[in-house]
């Protein structure tokens, strides 16, 4: 679940709307209850897309979370 | 005025205000309010919301130095939860558009959450249900708190449910829950041992009544009889005030047996031991004169917290028992989890016959990795004091081999540290699964001790799962069979020149306790709540009444007629403590 919430956390320094997108089913990015029913474990392939001022910084920034692997070795995104 | 007739599990009788617990968590009432009072609801979650969001703050500070970052960081996906901008617009939609309370709201959209996570199937996701739970109570409280209103002005709440988890029972809070109530359950259970363990009357298996109670009503939990009293008269609440006092008079001459020796009256020394499931009862132990704790129950590690705990973890919880034991012995079990004790869990996938798989050592020796960061704690804290370990469930001589394999392994990766280790460490085994005492002959020659858990042996026994309220009433330790199989273990570690020890729920009851001492056990470890009971048992009787005892029970063929004999037998030998018993 620190995934998760590292993810929100991220999300909500942006003014962007931000989706994550997983077998073609998208939720807020904001929102942890969202990305929580996603169900998305590693290895398994996401999304994100961003619309707003910042969607470019908050696309970099979001994607270098998840190449970090969130800065744990932890197997869940859930 | 209603009677509830269940199964008595932990003794004690617990008068206080219903506190419903149900699957969905606590339970809200569909309640709607007035439509000019729209905007105030909507004002009053908003509040809760910031609230609790404090609330979870001191929290998460709290549990980070207490218990480090992991737990924190559990508060902190809480908080995100709380500020999760879907669940304020559904929740605002609720109390603005259809005029339901905040409590209402709150309550449905986090259920509808949690059951989604629940229907995700996997291990990792019901514990998100669980998450949302604590969010809900979390806000419900800071809403004028519901549950705290229903425990009521003096605090005492018994908690009624249709079952309790035993990690739900694990994290009760002793100081305002006086007792509990279940619709289903058995004797020997692990929720019935952990209420044991807290000394709270429980009644379990009750059968469907919760609802049929509101929240806040009045509710006696008669741990001895069994018996559950809703909306008691006043007649009824009396009379049950004034045997309340007459046990806890009889506690304390109960506890003035503390520094007596526990011996039969021919001068027959039997070992009480406590059993533990907490650090915190080693206080009890020692105000009950244990003579050291002979079985404690690692367990507890697991169900409380999320994430598997580190070597740390268990190494300062085990420290703190050797240590404050003084040098006497701590008789620790390893992992014992799996079955209906899974915490958090090593695996997601349900089994058909939990008890019949991958639980106890197998799980352990399934998981190295797990297994290993437990021995490694309780190695390093054995020099505190006189730490032994023991293997739960031993079925074969190769599990018991590959245990102490594992063990061996460690030792030496611990030497290799140069962390200390103690020249010998006593290493057991439980003998709690028949296949185990039919293979004594071999499997004592590789152990320094037993000990023989009743609980697992008679559910294994009498193919009785003990937590099926339909079968229940079957599971009984006066089995002839089991009394057999006990005699047989306590025959083959004496001929072996082993020491044993009975640790199950059966050397709780002064009867039961009589019986083992007369099969020839001297070692008994029990709840440290029972071992006045039992001192006060074995000072009256002679090793003689014990072993007649013990002889004659083994000639019978039905557990009636053993449990018949032994009842009156009871009464003869000690008419004082029969009654009212």
């Amino acid at each position: 679940m620190r995934p998760a919430d590292l993810l929100v956390r991220a999300a909500g320094r942006f003014q962007s709307q931000i989706e994550i997108q997983k077998d073609g089913h998208s939720v807020d990015c904001k929102s942890i209850m969202g990305i929580l029913t996603l169900g998305a474990a590693q290895g398994v392939s996401l999304t994100l897309s961003a619309t707003g001022l910042d969607a470019e910084e908050a696309l970099t920034c979001l994607a270098e979370l998840f190449a970090d692997g969130f800065n744990e070795s932890d197997s869940e995104v859930a | 005025m209603l009677e509830l007739q269940g199964i008595a599990v932990s003794p004690g009788v617990a008068i206080g205000k219903v506190l419903i617990l149900d699957q969905e968590g606590y339970r809200i009432t569909r309640s709607q309010i007035d439509s000019s009072d729209r905007n105030n609801e909507a004002q009053r979650l908003r509040q809760a919301i910031d609230e609790a969001s404090s609330r979870l703050d001191e929290h998460r500070q709290r549990s980070a130095e207490k218990l480090g970052k992991k737990v924190g960081a559990i508060f902190s996906a809480h908080q995100q939860m709380l500020l999760d901008p879907s669940l304020h617009a559904e929740w605002l939609r609720l109390i603005e558009d259809e005029c339901y309370s905040a409590e209402y709201a709150i309550s449905s959209v986090l259920n509808r959450y949690a059951q989604a996570f629940r229907n995700m199937g996997s291990g990792m996701m019901s514990e998100r249900a669980a998450d949302i739970r604590d969010v809900e109570r979390t806000l419900l409280e800071a809403l004028g708190g519901h549950p705290t209103q229903a425990s009521g002005g003096d605090g005492q709440s018994v908690l009624a449910s249709h079952d309790l988890t035993p990690s739900e029972t694990a994290k009760l809070d002793r100081e305002k829950i006086v007792g509990f109530c279940t619709e289903v359950g058995g004797p020997g259970g692990h929720t019935a041992i952990v209420a044991r363990g807290l000394e709270i009357p429980a009644v379990v298996g009750l059968g469907t009544f919760l609802h049929r109670i509101a929240n806040a009503a009045d509710v006696i939990v008669d741990g001895y009889r069994g018996r559950v009293i809703l909306q008691p008269t006043e007649e009824i609440l009396a009379r049950y005030r004034e045997r309340m006092e007459v046990r806890a008079t009889r506690t304390t001459k109960l506890s003035e047996l503390r520094d007596l020796p526990a011996q039969t009256l021919d001068g027959t020394h039997v070992s009480l031991m406590a059993n533990i499931e907490f650090p915190y009862e080693v206080e009890a132990c020692l105000a009950r004169g244990a003579e050291g704790v002979g079985l404690y129950r690692t367990e507890f590690l697991y169900l409380g917290s999320v994430k598997e705990p580190t070597e740390e973890q268990h190494f300062e919880a085990y420290h703190q028992v050797v240590s404050a034991m003084g040098g006497k012995p701590v008789v620790m079990r390893t992992l014992d989890l799996g079955a209906d004790k899974m915490g958090q869990s090593p695996r997601s996938d349900r089994e058909n016959n939990p008890f019949l798989g991958l639980r106890s050592i197998r799980l352990s020796l399934r998981n190295p990795h797990m297994f290993r960061t437990q021995l490694r704690a309780m190695l390093r804290a054995a020099s505190a004091g006189d730490l032994r370990i023991m293997f739960p469930m031993i079925t074969t001589l190769h599990e018991l081999r590959t245990a102490r394999m594992v063990l061996r392994q460690v030792i030496d990766d611990l030497q290799e540290d140069n962390i200390p280790v103690p020249a010998k460490v006593s290493v057991g085994m439980m003998v709690e699964v028949p296949a185990a005492v039919l293979m004594l002959d071999h499997l004592l020659p590789e152990v320094d001790f037993i000990s023989i858990g009743t609980n697992d042996l008679i559910q294994y026994t009498l193919a009785v799962d003990r937590t099926n309220e339909y079968v229940a009433d079957l599971y009984t330790g006066l089995d002839p069979s089991v009394l057999r199989l006990i005699k047989q273990s306590v025959d083959q570690a004496k001929k072996y020149g082993v020491d044993v020890s009975v640790c199950g729920e059966m050397s709780s009851t002064p009867l039961c306790a009589l019986l083992l001492v007369g099969f020839g056990v001297r070692t008994l470890s029990a709840p440290p709540s029972a071992l006045p009971q039992v001192k006060q048992a074995l000072r009256n009787v002679t090793l003689a009444d014990c072993e007649a005892m013990a002889q004659r029970a083994l000639e019978f063929g039905t557990a009636r007629e053993v449990d018949a004999y032994l009842q009156v037998r009871f009464a003869q030998l000690l008419p004082e403590m029969a009654i009212g018993a």
